[in-house]
């Protein structure tokens, strides 16, 4: 009921207590100013036009494999030429890995922790002025019992709620096909870089979760996905704004019974990272290493395709430049 | 009532009767503001705010994220053995399972629910056919202080008396005085004392003769910490969220988890006119709800008649300035008589700072040596202990040292009263046998029974909940979901502002035992995490016609990803689709699938609440009709030394060793598995 009720609400309750009417006139016009301030502040954000930093570099792609969350990133981002490339000195950074669920991270429902926590190190170390981290969560704990609350703070970002309405604005998709409009967190409006960081695994409806099935968690109505098509929205999506880099964490993968992975799913320990600043390409691999283990084939993911057609990246693996690395 | 002829001015004209100031260092106690009465006055004070802030921690712990490290192994691991041990009947949960409860309530929430838990009435309905120590505890220890100290639960545990008393004295501060005048109250009080008596005693008798009976709708509209939890959680929470959000919202990089609570209309309806009619009275009267219609206080009232330290008014030093009858929020000094009604005492000692000689004292009612009991036993009427006392007192030499200044009662009497409260009390407990509740308001059971509204986890019938839940919405307050709404009057009367579960709001986390923690009552019973995984609230029916499978062709299955019990799952459909479909029995009821399905009301896939809850059984593997069961079916090794380090540490310095990732024989379906060739698929 009260998820849909206008931040104004607050006024009008503050107003409601008694009191006199000189102090009625002050508060209120303290209010308003306070009011018309915040609104001025909110307003003052980027337009969303604007991209976040995309840069090209000597490779497309960067496939490691064999080492420790935290040690493929090094190795990843160093082949990429560095995080000074993605994020500049005094950039905010939002960070959005998969925490929707309440799955401790051996169960790979979630993003590795160890993983996130050292992209934040990275980020802060290219000189980025604020780093955040969000997810759109389907359980009040999954932040913490993730422990990737816990990583990243220690590493200097900051956790922010990303299960209340009132910090989604809307905005309008108009190259998409199916979502025309949607409500991102404000989050994605104030970053100047934006780094998705998904975990590889088995999805019931998309076959698998992937870096664009990832940035469903940053929209409010994840609803509107379900009602009018899974595959096009997730695509969709992307039209609004590509992430600076996409880490797409296979350290330990749930190949089946996902998204949620209750009760039964079989969780393998692939120790592989795909790093890609084309959210398409790093899906594209992704895919293809999917199939390789049972899970899904890039042609049954179907937003895969869709964003291939849609111009959005490309997923011609053959002719991209791919660094492997195995440690 | 001989009470109104026994006052004879004239026999007090020995005393200085009309000096309104002491004569000054009486007994050279000039500076009153360290003297130990005006302390306990202070620490009355003290204590009381003491409590209610601590009540009002609800406010800060309702929408936060409590702490981390859940137990959720048996997720992990199939489920099967975390809940194999015997799950009793949500019922009847004994008190030896509280020791296992998971540290998930918020820490913050912690002391308020020990001071929900130590209220007299919720304790008291907690004992009803069930013995729950804490609660006998509780209760036993508030008849025991009131016994021995008088009714310091009203002054102080209260959280309703002590918003009474700020009111009180807010309407103090402003200059009206608090109570209506003195002399003018003298004369009214007169005509009320024995008339209240009859108010209070009915009212208990009535609330309390049905919620015996297991009606416990008039007890707990009226009662005192349902009252006021219904003022937090309806009104205040809602207006502190709001207010804590708007704050935060002008301040950068500061985000606040959750959503506030929401406004229900017909519980800020109720809860505001209570609270109002409350407070109105207390602009008036003073404490007069604490005395007529307070449950508790008129429970309280029996022990605190007779209370081992009590106020009492020294007839020898009084000089009826009645200030101490002014200032009495309860309206039991008879200042002109010189007589205290103890049982209608709240402790609040604001009398024993105001009175300018030291006439009001605060002392074991048998302290001083010279009380003999011989004048009362025999003339003492039933009732009215405080006044038949005195009759015999105030028709004698008004300075006799040895009057027993209002408070001496004989041993026998003592010992009568005692008992006979003690026997009432054990009735009390014994008369509320399952079976009579059960059989003489089952009707409204049966009338609730056939709304289908969703209880919470615990609840275990809707016999037993109606019967149990005073309507204090601790839950509503604390639920991290914010699943838990007031009903109102949405699902008629007999479920007045009783909490249910609403899934157009949000939804049961499994995960979660809160409610079932905070309750004060036991309405909820303490299940413990495992039990509460397996407790079926509800049972899901899926439509197909309404659902976007089959009205837009779309792949969905939002309903299935979240259900955390895979009570739903995909099935083939047609054109490669696939539609959930519903094991019942698996099911819990939590309402997570009605809540994320994308159809607009009415949804495709809906709970109906159970009137009687079950018992799930646990799914330990994929039906063999799911969609997708052959997903993965890859002959990939099972792993099953999973990684050891929380933070995923491989388990072999750095993966470099023997078992890489994919070297592991006998894994046909990786191409190239057997050496170290490209463990790439591309």
């Amino acid at each position: 009921m009260s998820r849909f009720e206008p931040l104004f609400e607050s006024f009008r309750n503050l107003e409601s207590e008694p009191i006199s009417r000189r102090e009625f006139f002050r508060k209120g016009l303290s209010l308003s100013a306070a009011a018309a301030g915040a609104f001025m502040l909110s307003r003052a954000r980027p337009v969303f036009a604007q991209n976040w930093r995309t840069p090209s570099g000597d490779y497309d792609l960067v496939a490691l494999v064999n080492g420790t969350p935290g040690g493929m990133f090094d190795r990843g981002i160093a082949a990429l030429g560095g995080m000074k490339r993605f994020v500049r000195r005094g950039d905010t950074v939002v960070i959005k890995p998969n925490m929707s669920w309440h799955a401790e991270p051996e169960q790979a429902a979630n993003t590795n922790p160890e993983l996130v926590a050292r992209i934040v190190e990275h980020c802060l170390a290219a000189g980025a002025g604020k780093v955040y981290i969000f997810d759109h969560v389907l359980s009040r704990n999954s932040y913490t019992v993730s422990g990737i609350q816990q990583a990243a703070e220690n590493a200097g970002a900051q956790a922010v709620p990303g299960g209340a309405d009132r910090y989604y604005q809307s905005v309008k998709l108009p190259k998409a096909k199916l979502l025309i409009q949607t409500r991102v967190h404000e989050l994605l409006l104030e970053a100047d870089a934006f780094i998705n960081v998904p975990v590889l695994k088995h999805h019931g409806s998309t076959n698998m979760t992937l870096a664009m099935k990832n940035l469903m968690g940053c929209v409010w109505d994840r609803g509107y996905y379900h009602r009018y098509g899974l595959d096009q929205c997730i695509a969709d999506f992307i039209t609004l704004k590509k992430p600076t880099l996409n880490v797409v964490d296979a350290y330990r993968v749930m190949i089946n019974g996902g998204p949620s992975g209750r009760g039964h799913a079989k969780v393998l320990t692939k120790r592989m990272q795909i790093i890609s600043p084309d959210i398409v390409a790093a899906d594209a691999a992704a895919a293809a290493q999917g199939a390789q283990w049972g899970v899904y084939g890039a042609e049954r993911v179907g937003y895969i395709g869709i964003a291939d057609r849609m111009g959005l990246g490309r997923s011609d693996l053959e002719n991209l430049n791919i660094k492997k690395i195995m440690l | 009532m001989a009470g109104g002829k026994r006052n004879p001015a004239g026999l007090k004209t020995g005393v200085p009767r009309a000096s309104r100031r002491p004569p000054a260092g009486r007994n050279g106690r000039t500076p009153r503001w360290f003297s130990a009465v005006h302390l306990l006055h202070r620490l009355r004070i003290v204590v009381s705010l003491a409590v209610l802030a601590g009540f009002l921690l609800v406010l800060f712990s309702g929408g936060a994220p409590s702490g981390g490290g859940t137990a959720a192994g048996g997720v992990a691991t199939g489920g099967g053995e975390a809940v194999a041990e015997a799950v009793e009947r949500a019922a009847e949960i004994s008190a030896d399972t509280a020791a296992q409860q998971p540290a998930e309530i918020s820490a913050l929430a912690r002391l308020p629910r020990f001071l929900a838990g130590i209220q007299v009435l919720p304790a008291i309905v907690r004992l009803f056919s069930v013995l729950w120590l804490p609660a006998l505890a509780a209760a036993v220890g508030v008849f025991a202080l009131t016994f021995l100290f008088g009714r310091i639960y009203c002054s102080s545990l209260c959280p309703l008396g002590t918003i009474q008393d700020i009111a009180h004295r807010l309407s103090r501060r402003r200059g009206n005085g608090g109570c209506a005048p003195a002399s003018h109250a003298a004369s009214k009080r007169r005509r009320w004392l024995s008339g209240r008596r009859a108010v209070r005693f009915s009212v208990l008798g009535g609330a309390g003769a049905a919620a015996v009976f297991g009606f416990l709708l008039p007890l707990g509209i009226i009662e005192p910490f349902s009252v006021y939890g219904r003022l937090v959680s309806d009104i205040l929470q809602p207006l502190w969220d709001r207010a804590v959000i708007f704050f935060a919202s002008l301040l950068p990089s500061v985000y606040i988890a959750g959503e506030p609570a929401p406004w229900m209309v017909f519980p800020v309806i109720l809860g505001g006119g209570m609270i109002g009619l409350i407070l109105i009275m207390v602009l008036r009267a003073g404490r007069w709800y604490c005395n007529r219609v307070c449950p508790a206080g008129s429970l309280l009232s029996l022990p605190a008649g007779i209370s081992f330290f009590r106020i009492s008014i020294d007839t020898g030093l009084c000089t009826r300035c009645g200030r101490c009858e002014q200032i009495c929020k309860a309206g039991c000094i008879d200042s002109q008589a010189m007589k205290v009604e103890n049982s209608e005492c709240v402790s609040c000692f604001a009398c024993l700072s105001v009175c300018p000689v030291d006439a009001v004292s605060y002392s074991p009612a048998n302290s001083k040596p010279s009380s003999e009991p011989e004048p009362e036993p025999e003339s003492a009427p039933e009732g009215e202990p405080g006044r038949s006392r005195q009759a015999p007192q105030a028709s004698q030499a008004p300075q006799a040292p040895q009057a027993p200044q209002g408070g001496g009662i004989s041993r026998r009497r003592f010992l009568r009263k005692g008992t006979a409260g003690l026997f009432a009390a054990a009735g009390f407990l014994l008369l509320p046998a399952r079976s009579a509740r059960a059989g003489v308001f089952s009707f409204f059971g049966r009338i609730a029974g056939t709304k289908k509204v969703v209880m919470p986890p615990g609840a275990g019938e809707i016999d037993r909940f109606l019967s149990k839940c005073i309507s204090c919405h601790m839950c509503v307050a604390l639920c991290p979901e914010q699943v838990i709404v007031p009903n109102g009057l949405r699902e008629g009367f007999v479920l007045l502002e009783k909490p249910l579960l609403d899934y157009r709001v949000s939804f049961c986390e499994f995960e979660c035992t809160v409610c079932n923690q905070v309750c004060p009552t036991g309405a909820l019973a303490p299940l413990t995490l495992a039990q509460k995984k397996v407790t079926k609230i509800g049972t899901t029916h899926f439509y197909e016609d309404l659902c976007v499978v089959h009205t837009q062709g779309t792949d969905c299955g939002a309903c299935a990803e979240i259900c955390p019990t895979t009570a739903v799952y995909m099935v083939p459909y047609r054109d490669g689709l696939t539609v959930p479909k519903v094991t019942e029995d698996v099911c819990i009821g939590c309402g997570a699938c009605e809540n994320v399905c994308p159809v607009e009301e009415p949804k495709a896939i809906r709970v109906e609440g159970l009137p009687e809850h079950g018992r799930a059984s646990v799914r330990t593997s994929l039906p063999s009709d799911a969609a997708g069961a052959d997903a993965g079916r890859s002959p990939e090794l099972e792993d099953p030394s999973s990684p050891s380090g929380a933070n995923g540490a491989p388990p072999a310095g750095g993966g470099s060793g023997s078992a890489g990732p994919y070297g592991e024989g006998g894994s046909p379906g990786t191409s190239g598995s057997a050496g170290t060739e490209d463990p790439f698929a591309f």
